[in-house]
């Protein structure tokens, strides 16, 4: 990096800098980032206390605003009844078996758009009319044509999934560099093997992108899912939650929900560092 | 001139072909129906649905709901977004604001919007000022995280410049930074819209008690109420008002967003 010129203008000392540099251990850094989380958990401190005091002198019902206390002791007992963790891996099967429908179709779909202009031709307009309508306006119509039953939870997150998939491994197959494509003619591999050697390997990084935006709107899906028809999952906790008026469950529900939700993307972007590196690294 | 006439017939031998597997779809459907052998609650004629369609038009019913959908949306997003934009852009500039701010508000953006509507119903009931403080929610992060982008990455030259010419801070911000953030700020109103549009669809459909109370209920009272009755024909009248008025919405905000920032191509 010091051997970048720095742009003439730049002596630039009083503004703050965005982005700390990232640097091998030093006492100072190390201070840097204790002070930085220390000083982000100010404002959640703040919100804290004032929300005690409220619940204490009780500002306002204490059915609409629980004392944080009790929060965390629902938060401890339904971890240790162990029914967080069954609700929460009910909604982890339905993603999974969603994702899975949804999104293999939609990379399936995708390559074969991409790689076919016949195919693209007849399903591209189908497919583009169908998602202009946002999976909470196709719930209604799936209610009454698969009931509530766990159908309608695997058809609404694959549709979810499926477009975020198939958009980007048909931009990734679209925009391959024909170099790929004259080696693979060059070497003679037959469709099958192009594919599998290929076409995959080369498309994978905007593959891992689109699989991301499936997971995070796929578990927004499944959320809402869960909220309108449902008797499990985290969601459905929640609902229930809401209608006893038990506001705390509702505020770890909530918390977990986003927890969940950030582990999920982490996770992901995880796997894509870890199966994707080399592409920026070769990218020349 | 022959060149573009030809590649004018492909394209409509194109438009043609993809009509093919929507045409296959509905002729399958009227058999469902026609046989009899789907269930006829289900697969309902098309002539049903264009008649549900008309009945909904000329009671008013769908007309209303959109009309009540579209204020409700825009009341919401400018609410949203008018937040994000006056949050966003103090964090943009301090560092201190940021760092005491941003790691809440990333926090709070982990929670999918949906989830918020138990504990907005509690607090706030189930009127109409849930409902846009839900469609604020969703307007507003979109735009927070693109204001506080646009305006931290305004180059330090320009900055310079204000100060050189010892403007004082609001008139650096009115001057400067603003008009130098404005395109990463106006990409951000059409994300910002298209959150807002589904917390709309969400908030009508999940707090809608399930049956129409009167005109002024919104699209996602609509459907949710014709579910209820196991309207299908309703339903679809609903789907296909909901799709018309997400992409005429969608078009003006786009459309809007590219007049703010044409000043750029002069």
């Amino acid at each position: 990096m010091s051997s970048l010129p720095l742009s003439p203008s730049t002596p630039g000392a009083r503004v703050p800098l965005a982005i700390s540099v990232a640097r091998p251990f030093s006492l100072t850094a190390w201070r840097g980032r204790t002070a930085a989380i220390a000083t982000g958990l100010i404002f959640p401190a703040l919100l804290i206390v004032v929300w005690a005091i409220a619940a204490h002198f009780e500002w306002v019902a204490p059915q609409i605003l629980p004392e944080p206390g009790l929060v965390l002791g629902t938060a401890i007992e339904l971890i240790e009844s162990g029914q967080l963790q069954q609700e929460l891996a009910v909604s982890f099967g339905r993603l999974l078996v969603g994702l899975l429908i949804g999104g293999g179709l939609g990379l399936g779909v995708g390559i074969a758009m991409g790689l076919s202009r016949r195919i693209e031709v007849y399903l591209g307009p189908t497919v583009r009319a169908f998602w202009l309508v946002p999976s909470l306006g196709w719930l209604p119509f799936f209610m009454l044509f698969f009931g509530i039953g766990e159908t309608l939870k695997f058809v609404l997150i694959a549709k979810t999934c499926f477009l975020p998939l198939m958009i980007n491994s048909f931009d990734g197959v679209r925009n391959l560099s024909q170099k790929y494509r004259d080696v693979a003619r060059v070497l003679e591999l037959d469709r099958w093997s192009t594919l599998r050697y290929v076409i995959l390997p080369a498309i994978l990084p905007t593959v891992f992108n689109g699989f991301r935006l499936a997971l995070s709107k796929g578990w927004k899906a499944l959320i809402l899912v869960e909220m309108i028809a449902s008797a499990a999952g985290i969601g459905y906790l929640m609902t229930w939650g809401r209608k006893a008026f038990q506001l705390d469950i509702v505020l770890v529900t909530m918390v977990v929900i986003a927890i969940a939700g950030w582990v999920l993307d982490y996770g992901a972007l995880a796997l894509q560092k870890r199966f994707t590196g080399w592409a920026g690294q070769t990218a020349s | 001139m022959s060149a573009s006439t030809s590649s004018h017939d492909g394209v409509w031998a194109d438009r043609l072909r993809g009509g093919v597997i929507p045409l296959v779809l509905l002729l399958a459907w009227v058999f469902a129906a026609e046989t009899g052998l789907g269930n006829p609650q289900i697969f309902i004629p098309p002539s049903a649905v264009v008649a549900a369609a008309i009945e909904s038009i000329g009671n008013g019913g769908v007309t209303a709901a959109i009309v009540a959908t579209i204020l409700r949306a825009l009341s919401g997003f400018a609410l949203g977004a008018l937040l994000g934009l006056l949050i966003g852009v103090p964090l943009g500039l301090s560092g201190v604001a940021r760092n005491v701010l941003a790691p809440s508000l990333n926090a709070a953006r982990q929670v999918a919007l949906f989830a918020w509507i138990p504990l907005l119903s509690a607090w706030l009931g189930t009127g109409e000022t849930m409902k846009i403080a839900l469609i604020a929610l969703g307007a507003f992060f979109p735009m927070l995280l693109n204001a506080e982008a646009g305006c931290r990455n305004v180059p330090v030259p320009f900055r310079e410049v204000g100060r050189l010419a010892e403007l004082n801070p609001s008139e650096q911000v009115r001057y400067i930074i603003l008009p130098a953030a404005a395109p990463v700020i106006i990409s951000g109103l059409e994300m910002s819209f298209a959150t807002a549009w589904l917390g709309t669809i969400g908030a009508e459909y999940l707090i809608g008690t399930g049956y129409v109370n009167g005109a002024g209920d919104g699209l996602g009272v609509f459907l949710a109420a014709s579910r209820e009755y196991g309207r299908m024909d309703l339903v679809i009248v609903g789907i296909i008002a909901l799709a018309i008025t997400g992409l005429v919405l969608d078009r003006l905000i786009v459309g809007i967003s590219k007049r703010l920032s044409s000043w750029q191509s002069h």
